[in-house]
């Protein structure tokens, strides 16, 4: 935007450039930009996602919006909509893998854009708190000897088995 | 938290040895209850070690493990009590120190060796987990990295000896000044270790540790901001708790800022240099805080410049509190740094009333929120799944949210409380008007008492005696009391002797079904990336106009765009047994004669003591009754010992429980062997027998070996001897004897009253032979002898064979092979080459040469041979690939596939390339071309020098 100014809410990709940079070097250079008046919340596991939507300017919630929920890979989880208290909840039923989930508010209908990543989490992921998380992921049997390897035990749930993840 | 069954009917189990080899693989049918039970026989020679016990269904995959091994049980356990877990730095520390037989009764008199070893002892509180509680003088150390922090291993301290009094008991106090000495600086974890000698010559030790403190109290740090800059102000949270993790209020606290600076200077030396180190530290500010009502107060202070500041915190209270004492380390960019972007800070500290709660009870959980105004929270309880959300209004600072937890919250939950605040809303300051957020977690126990019940196993008598009857009721109940109908137990009775070899965990399936679980869900937020937030920041980073780089508007959050590469020994033999040598040749020994007539039967009357058992009962399946009861009788072995009985339950609705009792199985006057497991043929040894007199009279004894003819006791210590065992003592009786030339020899070893009212008998517990008898072997070196001829006509023909002196009839064969042709022997050698683990180039000719040569005779012969003529052909392939891939660029062969080639080897793997290619196989004409081709460029002109 020559000039100047606010931007429309809307996903927009930052590019920079200096004869001081290596051009073909574009790591730091290029950032997304998503421009909202929206700040999402999102709390992921491996079986629902929740999206709180409140507004940047007062706070207060954002009802009616469609939210729609992505996993790495561009695949497609399902959408929900967001209730008086500005929640969403999506259940993802029996997810066998746990990759990063992604809520976008789509720009139809008039509702404004967002997007929150699972990653968004700077100082407040659980290991932030002192703790290291546990991971739900399908339980798959070994692949070779367990000669100077542990699984770690494994627990049963109500239908998936946990298991510590692996850590070398 | 609850479960429920799969419904899937049947589950696959396995069962891998030590060597990962499957022993079971069988599919089992799952009870009402989701139970299944088998049983293995483990054969003899058992792989030792750890086995895999799995179970698989659809696509989940269960696995455990469980240990074979081979072991002696103990007759004892030493068992180490402290008086106190937990001791201030400076304390005694008492603690006794105990020796007592499994089969009841203490090891008075015996020599017992003690030592303590320390190790350090890291304070952190689970819900206190942003805190540090560390004092290090190194900023690099890293508490808190798995991937760094070593724990360090525990070092001897302390050591010393003595003697236990009549009750087995080693009274022990630990002077505190002397551990003081002993100890580095901080908390220390103490081992207090004791180990004797019983009366069978083994040697068991027992251990219990004490966590020594360095104060009352432990101060924790938490910087809001790890990198701050220089001249502008920074704080660090502090709290102060007790050892229990208890909010101390009213604590004083002494705050030191030191900052740390590293000069570094290259020293020049003989040969070259090196580079010193010198670290300067100097104190930069001093002042005092105090805890509030919640334990809590914050450390405020400006650096004056750059570098690597130190935070000390400490009790300036009392100087008898000089050990509370915790520090953390800031870095401080300064105005010639580089400066780089601030941690995040907008965790929030949750703090309840309690860390563990029953179902039923509310948990107080105060939201200390640094908004003003009004403003939203997202409360949610979490554990795996969201299990409960709410969006709650809050107008203060000191929110109080009560959260009622119910059964279903066991054993543990996370409250999640998400803060927003809007740009248009209040702002504390003169702050610039920005959407803001912040987070708290907060780890809540709940007891799993809904989801477990209550079980009592109680035997009918107090005490037993071995090979008697015993009747253990088992009686169930819920949380409420009520019995619990329908619930299936499975019941083990094992001597105590051998878990306390390897103890196994109380109440595994409790902690199995209910133990602490993980988060699972992950909080994120817009605002944790937010590009006004990080505008501001880099505001005040260069000192730059806040406000004007706040938008009213253009509220914006960014993600860097990931760039692809940012996302991116076979075991011994055992000894054979050996021709006896004639009897009349050892009889002819001074004093044999005597030894024959040394001899004594097994009393009459007396009941020999030989079904030794380590498992004396196992039910899978018992079934309580509508009272929530069931019963079992069992006969105990012959085992003197504590036995414990385990029930482990399971109901249809997966409740479980655990529970256990002991029983001693002793005797008033009992007998036990100290025998070894077996022997080897003129072994002399000496055997013993302890006999425990556990009436309150001491009595005469008669104690007599009886022995058949392959041990041969010497007249010096007859076979029947008398002694006086003390009342509650104990008295040890030996015999020298001669071990003759026998298979095996058998041993009972009894012990009759002189009133003839106490008596017992016993084998040997651990023996190797059939029947509790003891083998007798014979060391001999294994010789083969190999002889072959040629037969050019029917008819008879004789070979002599000599026999080596000294040959044993009893391990020797004669084998004799008839062959059609040589060819035709050549199979057994097959046989062999095929089993060698081959490894390098030359071992693969060697096996691939012969094969080749071996099916080319077998077609030229004629010789019919279906086995062989189905397995050649796979032989030969195998070897042919390998030499394939093993084939370096320059067309050569190395020793083994990595090495350089090498011409010896190469010209090996040719020649049998080319033999194979003559017998027929079909050879890569590249691979043969491409080692030719190596060769001949090895091959050196006359008269010039090798390459």
């Amino acid at each position: 935007m020559e000039g100047g100014g606010p931007l429309e809410p809307g996903l927009y990709l930052l590019d920079s450039s200096s004869p001081r940079l290596d051009p073909t070097n574009t790591y730091g250079r290029r950032h997304l930009l998503v421009v909202t008046e929206l700040n999402l919340t999102l709390k992921a596991g491996q079986r629902e996602a929740l999206v709180w939507a409140t507004r940047l300017d007062s706070g207060q919630p954002a009802a009616g919006l469609t939210v729609t929920f992505f996993e790495d890979g561009g695949n497609r989880l399902g959408e929900a909509v967001t209730d008086k208290d500005g929640l969403a909840r999506l259940d993802l039923g029996q997810r066998t893998n746990r990759a990063t989930v992604q809520a976008v508010v789509l720009p139809n209908s008039g509702q404004s854009f967002s997007a929150v990543s699972e990653n968004w989490a700077r100082g407040v992921s659980p290991y932030d708190f002192g703790w290291s998380t546990l991971t739900l992921c399908p339980a798959t049997p070994p692949t070779s000897t367990p000669t100077g390897a542990s699984t770690g035990p494994a627990k049963p749930s109500t239908s998936k088995a946990f298991f510590a993840p692996r850590m070398t | 938290m609850n479960f429920r069954l799969p419904d899937v009917g049947k589950v696959q189990v396995t069962i891998r040895d030590a060597a990962y080899e499957t022993i079971f693989d069988q599919s089992v049918t799952l009870n009402p209850n989701g139970a299944f039970d088998g049983q293995i026989v483990l054969a003899e020679g058992a792989s030792l070690g750890n086995y895999v016990f799995s179970a698989s269904f659809g696509d989940q995959y269960f696995e455990q493990y469980f240990q074979v091994a081979a072991y002696r049980p103990p007759e004892f356990e030493i068992t180490v009590e402290p008086e106190a877990a937990e001791v201030l730095r400076g304390e005694d520390v008492p603690a006794t120190i105990a020796a007592k037989y499994f089969f009841g009764g203490p090891l008075a008199g015996t020599a017992l060796d003690w030592n303590v070893l320390a190790q350090s002892y890291r304070f952190s509180p689970p819900q206190l987990g942003n805190y540090s509680f560390d004092d290090a003088d190194d900023p690099y150390t890293c508490f808190d990295c798995w991937w760094w922090y070593q724990p360090p291993a525990p070092e001897p301290v302390m050591s010393g000896a003595g003697i236990t009094d009549a009750a087995g008991e080693l009274p022990l106090t630990l002077a505190g000044a002397a551990l003081d000495a002993a100890l580095g600086k901080g908390s220390f974890q103490l081992t207090i270790e004791g180990s004797a000698f019983g009366p069978d010559n083994q040697a068991i030790a027992g251990r219990a540790t004490v966590i020594v403190h360095k104060g009352d109290y432990y101060i924790g740090l938490s910087p809001q901001e790890y990198v701050a800059d220089a001249g502008k102000e920074t704080a660090v949270d502090l709290v102060a708790v007790d050892w229990a993790g208890q909010r101390q209020a009213n604590r004083k606290l002494e705050v030191q800022i030191v900052r740390y600076e590293w000069v570094n200077t290259y020293v020049e030396a003989d040969g070259g240099g090196y580079w010193t180190t010198e670290t300067k530290k100097e104190e930069t500010d001093r002042f005092t805080v105090t805890t509030n009502a919640r334990g809590e107060a914050v450390a405020r202070f400006t650096p004056p410049q750059g570098g690597s500041y130190q935070i000390i915190a400490l009790d300036a209270g009392s100087p008898a509190q000089a050990g509370v004492r915790s520090s953390i380390f800031v870095w401080v960019a300064g105005k010639d740094d580089v400066s780089w972007r601030r941690e995040n800070n907008d965790r929030l500290t949750l703090i309840s009333d309690k860390t563990g709660y029953a179902p039923g009870e509310t948990a107080e959980i105060l939201i200390p929120s640094p908004f003003e105004g009004e403003h939203l929270a997202l409360v949610t309880v979490e554990r795996g799944r969201i299990l409960r959300r709410e969006v709650i209004k809050l107008t203060g600072s000191s929110t109080v949210y009560r959260l009622p937890l119910t059964a279903a919250d066991a054993p543990n939950v996370y409250v999640s409380v998400v803060l927003v605040q809007g740009r248009n809303g209040p702002n504390s300051g003169d702050a610039p008007r920005l959407a803001d957020y912040k987070v708290g977690i907060l780890p809540l126990d709940v007891t799993p008492s809904a989801q477990t019940f209550k079980v009592t196993l109680t035997p009918g008598v107090e005490q037993s005696q071995p090979g008697q009857p015993v009747t253990y009721n088992l009686t169930v109940t819920d949380v409420d009391s009520r019995p619990v109908p329908a619930a299936e137990f499975s019941l083990d009775l094992v001597d105590k002797a051998v878990l306390s070899l390897q103890p196994r965990p109380a109440d595994a399936i409790v902690e199995r079904f209910y133990g602490r679980r993980g988060l699972g869900i992950s909080t994120s937020s817009g605002l944790a990336v937010s590009a006004n937030r990080f505008l501001l920041e880099l505001a005040a980073d260069m000192g730059l106009e806040q406000d004007a780089m706040v938008e009213a508007q253009a509220t914006s959050t960014m993600e860097r765009a990931a760039e692809k590469e940012m996302a991116a020994g076979a075991p011994l033999p055992p000894p054979m047994m050996a021709a006896a040598p004639a009897m009349e040749e050892a009889m002819a020994d001074e004093g044999m004669a005597g030894m024959i007539a040394n001899k004594a039967e097994i009393p009459a009357g007396v009941d020999v003591r030989t079904e030794f058992s380590d498992t004396a009962y196992w039910n899978p399946v018992i079934v309580t009754d509508e009272k929530g009861q069931a019963e079992v009788t069992v006969t105990l072995p012959d085992n003197l010992t504590t036995w414990v009985m385990r029930g482990v339950g399971v109901t249809g609705d997966t409740r479980v429980g655990e529970g256990t009792v002991e029983l001693v199985a002793t005797m008033p006057l009992l007998i036990r062997p100290v025998a070894p497991r077996f022997f080897v043929v003129d072994d002399r040894a000496e055997l013993a027998a302890n006999v425990t007199n556990n009436t309150a009279q001491a009595l005469a004894v008669e104690v007599s070996l009886a022995a058949d003819d392959g041990v041969l006791i010497d007249p010096a210590t007859p076979a029947a001897q008398t002694v006086t065992v003390p009342a509650n003592g104990e008295t040890k009786v030996t015999w020298q004897v001669v071990v003759q030339d026998v298979p095996q020899t058998e041993l009972v070893f009894a012990a009759v009253s002189s009133d003839g009212q106490y008596k017992d008998a016993a084998k040997p517990r651990l023996t190797t032979g059939p029947d509790g008898s003891l083998l007798v072997l014979r060391y001999t070196a294994p010789d083969t002898v190999g002889t072959a001829g040629q037969l050019v006509e029917g008819g008879q023909r004789s070979e002599v064979i000599a026999l080596p002196p000294g040959f044993d009839e009893r391990r020797g064969e004669l084998t004799v092979q008839l062959d059609p042709s040589l060819a035709a022997g050549m199979r057994d050698g097959l046989s062999y080459l095929e089993h060698y683990p081959y490894e390098c180039t030359e071992q693969t000719v060697s096996r691939f040469l012969p094969n080749v040569l071996t099916y080319d005779a077998l077609k030229s012969l004629g010789i019919e041979n279906k086995e062989l003529e189905a397995k050649l052909p796979g032989l030969v392939d195998e070897g042919l690939n390998k030499l394939y891939t093993q084939q370096n660029p320059d067309g050569g062969w190395g020793w083994w596939a990595t090495n350089e080639s090498n011409v010896q080897v190469s010209a090996y793997v040719v020649f049998a390339l080319t033999k194979a290619q003559q017998a027929g196989v079909e050879v890569s004409a590249t691979v043969l071309a491409n080692g030719q081709n190596y060769l001949t460029g090895q091959l050196t002109p006359p008269g010039a020098s090798p390459g």
